[in-house]
Order: structure tokens, then sequence, then C-alpha cells
């Protein structure tokens, strides 16, 4: 079914451009991939040292420093990999005006990249989080495998949705400005800074409907409660995952052949 | 789709759609039929076409009619509105170079990126990566970001992958002269040799020149509708005249450029040849008019125009000079070129050439013309640089005479029959007489002297009498001189060289040194001097019975061609490249020293164990004799014989013999003494000799079966070569057994390099 999606001949290429792009983000920088995990690790600190030390918020359930630091960077890491594939989406294609119409390039890998590009930094924070719980908490539950997993069930439903808002971003220009504008609200309307049950009931049955929702759950049970997460909910979320794949790539198909007379 | 049948183009349409703003194209795609939100311009209108393999179709038109949209529709950028076209095989597009490239990444990342989308795979890549950025010629820059390179070298890049993707189809519009002129001169090239190969080849270009002698089909387009469609001699004289009716206005300014453009033109012009100065004049004084114009009679006055040009690039293929006179209205009244009358031009040791063309009696009437001149390559099909105008002169005459020619003639009062013409040309002997009369005889001591200078004269590389005796002194009688009546005007030598076939000890006779002066270059035709002295060795030396059992050498595929084309010679093999990139190794397990005359014995072991390895196949004898007289032992530096041990047990695993090429970085490795089992050290242990002075890659030059023993030890690169290796084309009888495909040559085996 795959090969639909992504040709076969299409996956040397998509190799090229995802470990391209990659040694990229940081290429010159005398500290090179090294940056990938100083930028998750500042932002945690600034974090933790606002919203605890200074606004004094406290992480229910947990009274530690260290737990409040490892909750925030499992939410971080989910909310990160889900905002840089947001923020991307609208310019994937309209940036591009070289490859709709100079060359013949299959533009759906551009999706397939730049999600593909994000999942490796995430897997990078991923890293430092199991380090961290080697390191503070002395140990890793088996169970944080299911954090690998739950980012993989998210990855089909980001690549539709890049999908749908590239190929939007072409025609109506506003798309870019609407994703910058939401993404940092979004950020506070995640169970990013709190877990879901500090809300209140009416809430919390609204939040599960934020895609980053369930994901974090995921990622703090399996990693941090050392719980296996994998329940209908997260299946449910599978399901709508590739529902937006399968709808995206349909919608991307029609409105590709639009592009060249618009770029 | 048929198997030869490569594009086929059905009911193809192109719509542009044109939208007042962009999300009224989202509206349309949504709404579909329903309704319409935009204004329609049809670019390409229901073509049918299909090509086959091997055509090089070139397409013609006026702007915006529908030519590139047609190239763009076959290579798949632009969807077709209705219709379809079907492409059989790989493609590659020159038509916006560099387009995939991410300003970001290195040359050489780019290399990878824009091969993948290509669709090359990774191996494929890797193989060709190489020989990508050496024909681009931005190797120094390749490690840095492409958004620091000059767009030259941009360009050049992005040229040298899409070539390099081997297509099936080649897509070129207006591409075909890119970056400087040695540059343009080698895509030129590489582009030529596609052709030969028999790829299909689609272009478009206002050059009509260029797609008379490149095509043969053209196909025109006016208005998005196929006009005409058929062989050049066919389309392109209906465009021109198409075209002609459309410039009545155009008067004398030089057409579609203007003087900035000729400026820019010029200013890019070749680094390898070019136009010093160009004059015009007449016999005798007449003053010209109050413009300074060139003013000349009619039937009268001959027209005399000089060129003067610098020629920097490979003597063996001088440059030709073409001439164009327009008339007043824009028409093409003639043309010219220098090689298409058999003449060769000569260019002086400093790279500078003069040539006058003479018009006698110039036969142009009254009027004002134009004239434009053309530096070509020696095939008359790339320009160097091209002047036009580079003058304007006028015709004046005392006849009353319309038109623009004064066509020879010839009246007659007859009796009985109205009118009677003579259809024979007047000049019928004048052109006969150009051949001068050439005497082909055998070789002898005498001519050493002579023959040394005429070397140097072809070849510029000087060699002594003493050391040109001792080279043919076994086959003297084989060898052949062309003379005038005054000097040697060409030589076909031939040197003796003992060898195995089947296992049989046999006499091959090698040819070498086979020049002609550029006096007698003119004719390469059965009437010239080289198939005259070629043809008498062939015929009373090569065969059963005779001298040489065998006869081969090492042409480059420029004079073979000539040859085959003669009769004289046929294909038996041919020569590749083989590359291998060397470094130093931490622990160097082989050690060398130079030959000694103690090494006869080793020497001769070696080959025995080679000869009984290479078995059925055809090879040179190898002695320490051979390397002494071949290499020079003891008396040059150019080459380096030496053996070769494992520095672990002291054994010796063979004898090669290497030449270093320092400015290129390489060396070359010219021979080998060795069984078949050694090879694989041998390559290691030359590629550390070499490290270890500094070089980054060796290579070698080798037949295919040679090249077998050679890949025993992994090649980095195999790059075909243009140097063939003939037999005498004989009937099968005059030989013993075939020698096709069966040499087992290296680079050493040639004569020189």
């Amino acid at each position: 079914m795959i090969k639909v999606f992504l040709a076969a001949e299409s996956r040397n290429l998509l190799k090229q451009l995802v470990v391209r792009e990659i040694a990229q983000r940081y290429k010159g920088s005398a500290l090179g991939l090294v940056w990938a995990l100083i930028v998750p690790l500042s932002m945690l600190l600034v974090y933790t040292f606002v919203f605890r030390d200074v606004l004094g918020a406290k992480w229910p359930g947990a009274e530690s420093g260290v737990d409040f630091a490892l909750n925030l960077f499992s939410g971080l890491l989910v909310f990160n990999f889900f905002a840089e594939v947001l923020g991307r989406a609208p310019g994937l294609i309209s940036e591009q005006p070289n490859l709709v119409k100079k060359v013949v390039f299959p533009l759906e890998l551009l999706a397939w990249s730049s999600v593909l590009n994000s999942l490796f930094f995430a897997f990078v924070s991923l890293g430092v989080l199991f380090f961290g719980m080697v390191i503070f908490k002395g140990g890793l539950p088996l169970s944080s495998l299911s954090a690998v997993v739950a980012l993989l069930i998210f990855t089909p439903f980001l690549v539709g949705l890049s999908w749908v808002i590239a190929a939007l971003g072409v025609y109506v220009q506003d798309i870019k400005a609407i994703v910058s504008m939401i993404i940092t609200p979004l950020m506070f309307l995640s169970p990013v800074f709190y877990p879901v049950t500090a809300l209140p009931q009416a809430v919390q049955s609204v939040i599960v409907f934020n895609p980053v929702t369930l994901i974090i759950q995921a990622v703090r049970k399996g990693v941090l409660d050392g719980d296996w997460p994998l329940d209908t909910a997260l299946l449910i979320h599978l399901c709508i995952g590739l529902l937006l794949f399968v709808a995206g790539f349909k919608l991307f198909r029609t409105l590709k052949r639009g592009f060249a007379d618009v770029l | 789709m048929s198997s030869n049948q490569v594009i086929k183009a059905s009911g193809l349409q192109k719509v542009y759609h044109l939208y007042d703003k962009p999300s009224d194209r989202l509206k349309q795609l949504l709404y579909g039929e329903r309704r319409h939100l935009f204004r329609s311009f049809v670019a390409l209108d229901t073509v049918n076409l299909s090509m086959q393999r091997g055509d090089v179709v070139g397409i013609v038109g006026k702007n915006g009619s529908g030519k590139s949209t047609f190239l763009q529709l076959v290579c798949g950028t632009l969807s077709p509105s209705s219709g379809s076209v079907k492409v059989d095989g790989r493609i590659a597009a020159l038509l916006e170079l560099g387009a995939g490239f991410n300003p970001e990444f290195s040359g050489r990342e780019n290399i990878y990126l824009a091969g993948a989308i290509a669709g090359l795979a990774k191996q494929e890549i890797e193989q060709r990566i190489a020989s990508i950025i050496d024909f681009s010629g931005v190797a120094a820059f390749i490690d840095q970001p492409v958004k620091t390179y000059s767009s030259g070298m941009y360009v050049r890049l992005a040229f040298s992958i899409a070539i390099s993707v081997d297509p099936d189809v080649l897509i070129i519009d207006e591409a075909l002269s890119v970056g400087d002129g040695d540059f343009a001169k080698r895509s030129f090239d590489r582009i030529m040799d596609l052709k030969d190969r028999g790829k299909t080849i689609l272009f478009c270009s206002h050059s009509l020149y260029q797609i008379e002698s490149l095509c043969n089909r053209v196909i025109w387009l006016d208005k998005g509708v196929v006009r005409a469609d058929g062989p050049p001699e066919v389309v392109v004289p209906e465009y021109q005249s198409f075209l002609d009716a459309g410039s009545t206005s155009s008067a004398l300014a030089a057409p579609e450029s203007s003087a900035a453009e000729m400026a820019a033109e010029k200013s890019a012009a070749s680094q390898e040849a070019w136009i010093e100065r160009v004059s015009v004049a007449s016999t005798s004084a007449m003053a010209a008019n109050a413009q300074g114009e060139l003013c000349l009679e009619s039937g009268v006055e001959d027209l005399l125009v000089d060129v003067n040009f610098v020629y920097r690039g490979d003597r063996s293929r001088p440059p030709g000079v073409a001439l164009a006179i327009h008339s007043e209205s824009g028409l093409l009244v003639t043309s010219c070129g220098s090689w298409e009358d058999g003449l060769s031009l000569d260019i002086d040791s400093s790279g500078r050439a003069f040539v006058q063309i003479r018009f006698k009696a110039i036969p142009l009437l009254k009027g004002r013309y134009r004239l434009g001149v053309i530096l070509f390559c020696d095939r008359g099909l790339f320009p160097y640089e091209e002047v036009d105008p580079v003058a304007f002169f006028n015709v004046v005459q005392s006849s009353a005479a319309r038109g623009l020619v004064s066509l020879r003639r010839e009246w007659k009062n007859c009796e009985h029959i109205a009118v009677s013409a003579t259809t024979d040309s007047l000049e019928a002997s004048d052109t006969r007489s150009r051949g001068t009369a050439y005497t082909v005889r055998v070789a002898t001591p005498a001519d050493a002297l002579p023959l040394t200078q005429l070397f140097e004269q072809v070849f510029h590389k000087q060699v002594s009498p003493a050391v040109w005796l001792k080279k043919y002194q076994n086959s003297l009688g084989a060898c052949r001189v062309a003379e005038t009546a005054k000097s040697i005007e060409a030589f076909y030598g031939v040197v003796e060289r003992f060898g195995y076939l089947s296992g049989e000890r046999v006499r091959f006779g090698q040819a070498c040194d086979v020049m002609v002066s550029t006096r007698a270059r003119n004719s390469l035709g059965r009437a010239g001097v080289f198939y005259q002295m070629a043809r008498e060795f062939i015929e009373q030396h090569v065969g059963i019975g005779k001298s040489f059992d065998y006869a081969f050498g090492f042409p480059n595929e420029r004079a073979y061609k000539v040859a085959e084309k003669l009769g004289l010679y046929r294909k038996a093999d041919h020569i590749v490249e083989l590359r291998w990139s060397v470094a130093k190794p931490l622990l160097r397990r082989y050690g060398w020293r130079s030959i000694a005359r103690a090494d006869r014995e080793l020497v001769s072991r070696f080959w025995s164990e080679m000869l009984s390895d290479i078995g059925e196949l055809a090879v040179g004898e190898r002695s320490f004799e051979r390397l002494d007289e071949r290499f020079g032992l003891g008396e040059t530096d150019d080459y380096k014989v030496i053996v070769l041990y494992t520095r672990f047990t002291g054994k010796v695993i063979g004898v090669a013999v290497i030449k270093f090429y320092s400015s290129e970085s390489r060396a070359e490795l010219l021979d080998i003494i060795a069984p078949r089992r050694n090879v694989p050290k041998i390559v290691a242990a030359v590629g550390t000799y070499a490290a270890s002075h500094g070089l980054t890659a060796i290579f070698c030059w080798a037949t295919p079966a040679a090249a077998v023993w050679l890949k025993d030890a992994p090649v980095d690169e195999e790059i075909p070569t243009e140097v063939i290796v003939p037999t005498a084309n004989l009937s099968d009888k005059s030989y013993r057994n075939d020698i096709t495909g069966k040499w087992w040559l290296l680079g050493g085996d040639t004569d020189f390099r």
C-alpha cells in the first residue's frame, strides 16, 4: 500500500532529502548535531525556571523539581515535533517554485521529508529524556518503548496534515499567517505545562481533540509512569491519522494539477 | 508502443488558464467544470507526433509558437490539458539547468540530490560522480555550497549532472552553448556523442544552420500547431522563406540581436578560439562611400575578405571559417565554409592563423550587403565566435540587370531550336586542378632527417634522426612516405612487434607516427596520400605469408573513422581507462626498487607465467630488452620501471612501468609483467608507490580483456576513451585466427601518448 503514497523510485530521493536536510540544519556550526540536544535542553531549563521557580507551579502528584522537568520535557518534545511540521507545512510547496515548474519532481515527497526530518529530532529529544530517566530515576522502564510507538503513530497524521496545508498554502497565502498565529496559543492549550488531569472535567473531554494530547499522555505514561499506554483512544487516534493521510494524499493529488499555474 | 517508438504525443493540447488571483485557481479546481473563472490561452493545439529511436528532431518556430511548451510537456514538467504524451526511457532535459539545486548544499551534495531527482540510484551516482566533477571543471569548489558559485560554475555543474544520466532521450532548449567556450565545446561534443550512439535528441534552436546540420527531421510549430514536419532540406527552406517574408522591414539591422547583445556575446566568447580581425577590401582602390563602406563594381572587381583568428585548441582539429552575405532586405544570399571547400587552415606556432577568401569578379548585383564571419569547430557545427555584421559593402554596376546575383551564362544563336542551354560548369577544370601530385614510396634511411622535421611540424615534439632510425630499423621496408617533387609530405610508419595469439608466436606490425603535413591534408579521400600509403602497406605487408601476420595501432576515434570509411581498417578492439584513487596506507605492505640488468632472468620468468595466463589472447611480447627499448632504462626519468615486492616476505610480485603526470596529481600504470594472480597486489603496490610520491590517483589504459585482469583489484571508475584498436580490413582468409576482441594491451603497448 505504501507504494501508492511513496513510489519505490522516490525512496532514494527521499533518503537524500532527509539526510541532507538534517545534516544541513547545523552545518557549519562548531557544535554540529550537539545543537539538537542543546536547543530542547535550554528550552527545558527556561520553562522549568519560569513555571516552577518564578510562578511556583507544581506538577500534581510529583514533588521534586526533576519530576516537573521530566514531565515538561516529554510534553515539549511531542509538541515541538508537531509545531515544527505544522509551521513548515504552508511553505513546503509555495517556497519551491523551481521544483514545481522547472524539474520533474515528486512533490509528495516534500511532506514526507519535512515530517521525517522532525521525527529524527523528536527521537533525539526522546533519547535525552531516556538519559534523564536513567540519571535521575536510576533506570528506564521497558514500557518506554511505547513512546517510540506513539511518535510513529503520530507520523501518518502529520504527513496527511502537511499535504493538506501545503496544497492549500499554494493557493491561499493567508494559511501561512493563520498557522503561525495559532502555534503559540496551541502550546498553552496542549498539556505541555500541566497534566490533563489538572483541568476541569468539562475541558478534559475537549482537549483530547487536540492531536498532541494523546501522544503526550502516551509518552508520559510509558516513560515516566512505567505503564503501557496503548489503549483504544490511541488506536482511534491512529485511525484518524490514517484517514487524514489518505484524504490528504487525494487532496494533494487533485490540487497539484494547478500548482504550476499559480506559482 | 512499438519498440522503436520513443515519444508518442496524441492529441496533445495545452491551454493556459489565466487567473486574476491564486484563490480563483483553487476555486476552479473545486468547482470542476461548472463555472469558468479564467481566460484561456491555447499554447499548443492538438499535436500528434511520434518519434523513433535515433531521431534527431529540431523544432523551429517563432517565439511564442509553443516550442518550449511542447518540450516541457515531453519532459513532464507541464501536464497536458488534454491528450497525452508518452516517453519510453530515461529523459535528460537541459531546459532549466540547476533548477533542482539547493543553494545551501555543497556541489557534491547537490550532485547526489539532482542525481536522485533524475532517477539515479545511489550506486549509479557514485559511479559517475568523479566524471561529473571532472567534466564540470569545478573540482576545487565541489565541497563549497553552490550559493557561492558563479553562474557559470553553477550551470556547468548542472549540465554535467544532466548529461551524465545516460539518457535515452535528450531534450535541449537553446542550451547548446553553456559556460565558456572550452566548456561549451566539450558539452557540444558530449551531445554529439549521444547522437552517435543512436539516442533520441529533441531540441529547439533559432540557429537554422545548426538545425540543418544536426537533425534528420524538423518540426515547425506556428501558433501551437504543427505547420510542417519533415526532413530539414524540405522544412528549413520553407520556414526560412516564412521568416524572410515576415522580416521585410528588418533592413540591415542585425537579425534578432541588438548591438548590446552582440557585445555581450563577444565578451562571453570562447577562450579556445576567437576572431581577431576581419578586413574587407577590393582589388582596385575604388573610393569608399560617404559612410566609409567599401564600394566595388559588379562582375569586375574581386572582393577580398581577410580573417585573422587565434586558436588554442587541439591542432589536429583546426577550426573552420564561414562567411555569410545577407542582402539589404535580410535575405541570406550565400554562405560558404572553409571545411566544406576542403581547406584545412594552417595555424602557426603561436596559435594564430590568417586566411583570405576571394570572390572573383563579384557576381552580386547592385545593392548594399551585410557580411558576417563565423569561426566554427572543425566539424562546422559548433560556433566559437560569430561576428555578424562584420562589415557592409556596396556593389555598383554599369548594366541594367536586376536582382541580387548575376549567374554565369552562355548564349548561343541556334538555327532550329529556339533556346539551348549548356549545363556543363565552366569551372569543372578549376576544381580538379586543386590536387597536387604525390608519389608514394618505401621509406629509406635517407628519409630520417626530413621525417623528423615533419614529425616536429605535426606533433610539436622533437626526435633525433638516430632514435628514429633505431625505432624503424627492422621494418623500414614496410614504412611509406609520400612526397612531392620538393619535399616529404606524409609518413606511414610501422614497427615490428613480436607477440602471441592463441599461444602461437606471431609478428605484428604496429602502425606508428602516421602523419600528414597540413599542406597535404586537404584530401582525406581515396585520392589522398593517407589512403595510398595505408593501402600499400596493408596489401603488400599484412596477412599470411607477408611481412606481418597482423597489423594494429592506436588511432583516435577520428582518425580511425576516416580509415574505416575508406575501407582500410576495421575495429578489432578498443581502449578503456581504469582509475583508482590512492592514499598512503598506515602500514606499507609493498616495497619497490628500480629495475636492474640483473633482473633479466626475473622478467623472463614473470613473462612466461603471464603468457600462460593470457592463453588464447593476443599480446605483445615482453622482455627486458623490450622494456629497455620502449622505456629507455636508465636514460630517462619519464618512465619508472620498478620491481615490486611484498615487504613482509621479501617476495617479488612483478614488474610495473609507471609514468607520472604530476600536474594532474596522478600516475599512469603503463605496463605490467606478472602472472594474473599478482595483478591486484601490483595495483595496490603501484597505488602505494604513487601515494608516497604525493599523487592521489592512478589510471591505466587497457583493452577490455586486459581490464578484466586489472579489475581483479576493485576499480573506482571505468571510463571509455576514444582510442580504437583497428586491424587491417582484409578478408578473413588472410589471417590465421580472428583477432577481434582478443587484444590484451596496456597503455605501454602504444607508441607515444
